[in-house]
């Protein structure tokens, strides 16, 4: 059985990057990709991501006005042939899961099943990613790094 | 303003060994007026159309029928949306006295996302600001033949 969800290891890496330079707010951005089919089963690639300018707190966090037109540029000039299959934040200290602020992004936004969510702990360095199944509940996506060979 | 929701997206980013998606509603039309600003296009008679400046529901046409036949005044604009969220595209035929509200409030109701959330759209570039939405598609120099983006706002926290 196939992951749900494939990440470059660099982009994983940018990721965490982005969400340790907010701390101890809250960071937040679109992950970049693409969606497939294959053997029945349903995976996304992510080959990018968009951090976004944002108004954040230690708890809440949302896009700036005007971050729409840098999440497009880059959109534009480094992933063409993509989108956005998914959105990943940060809980600087509070550990990966969907609160209900969350959940409801997730239900609202990325109503996909292919589209996915990604938590961040900088604090404890540890990611992980989710899918919405029903309405009120959801489940960790697995997912797998994949690492290029030097 | 007629709408027809575009399925072309995914097998476009698919390579050849991977089946594409295809989740979208391929050849559904749609007329749809969400205000009474908004003209509704609709199909009266055989082959014929009638311009009323009313507000319509949402309804199906057969495929290929209402961008294809109807006819709108000479300073109708033809202009798409596409959704960078799921790579789904709507085309719309407007006025250039709609406003952008107007605009956003039907592509929101046509792709069938939820209402009374936070979008924004982009146009050559340049996302739209929130005194932009009151503006008419005149007033802020759209063309026909533009394509604007449409983005998720999503709020995340505790």
């Amino acid at each position: 059985v196939p992951y749900e969800v494939y990440i470059e290891e660099q982009i994983l890496s940018g990721i965490l990057d982005h969400c340790r330079s907010q701390l101890p707010l809250e960071a937040i951005g679109f992950l970049v990709g693409n969606a497939y089919n294959w053997s029945h089963h349903q995976y996304v690639h992510v080959r990018g991501f968009t951090p976004g300018r944002s108004k954040s707190t230690r708890v809440h966090v949302e896009f700036d006005e005007g971050a729409m037109q840098d999440v497009s540029a880059t959109l534009h000039s480094r992933y063409s042939g993509s989108f956005l299959v998914g959105w990943y934040h940060s809980h600087p200290g509070y550990g990966c899961f969907l609160s209900e602020t969350d959940l409801d992004s997730q239900r609202t936004y990325f109503r996909e099943s292919y589209h996915v969510a990604l938590v961040v702990d900088p604090s404890s360095e540890t990611v992980e990613f989710f899918k919405v199944d029903a309405p009120s509940s959801y489940r960790p996506a697995s997912f797998a790094v994949i690492r290029k060979r030097s | 303003v007629t709408v027809q929701s575009d399925g072309h997206d995914l097998a476009n980013c698919c390579p050849s060994n991977s089946a594409a998606l295809r989740s979208s509603p391929l050849g559904r039309t749609f007329a749809v007026g969400s205000c009474a600003s908004i003209f509704a296009l609709s199909q009266r008679g055989a082959g014929k159309t009638d311009k009323r400046n009313s507000c319509a529901s949402l309804h199906s046409h057969p495929p290929n029928r209402a961008t294809q036949s109807v006819s709108i005044g000479d300073d109708g604009l033809q202009i798409s949306v596409i959704d960078l969220s799921t790579n789904r595209s709507i085309r719309l035929e407007v006025e250039p006295h709609h406003t952008l509200g107007s605009v956003l409030e039907t592509v929101v109701n046509g792709l069938g996302l939820p209402r009374n959330r936070p979008y924004s759209l982009v146009l050559g570039g340049k996302e739209l600001g929130s005194g932009d939405y009151s503006r008419t598609l005149a007033a802020r120099g759209v063309k026909d033949g533009d394509q604007f983006e449409l983005l998720p706002r999503p709020p995340g926290g505790m």
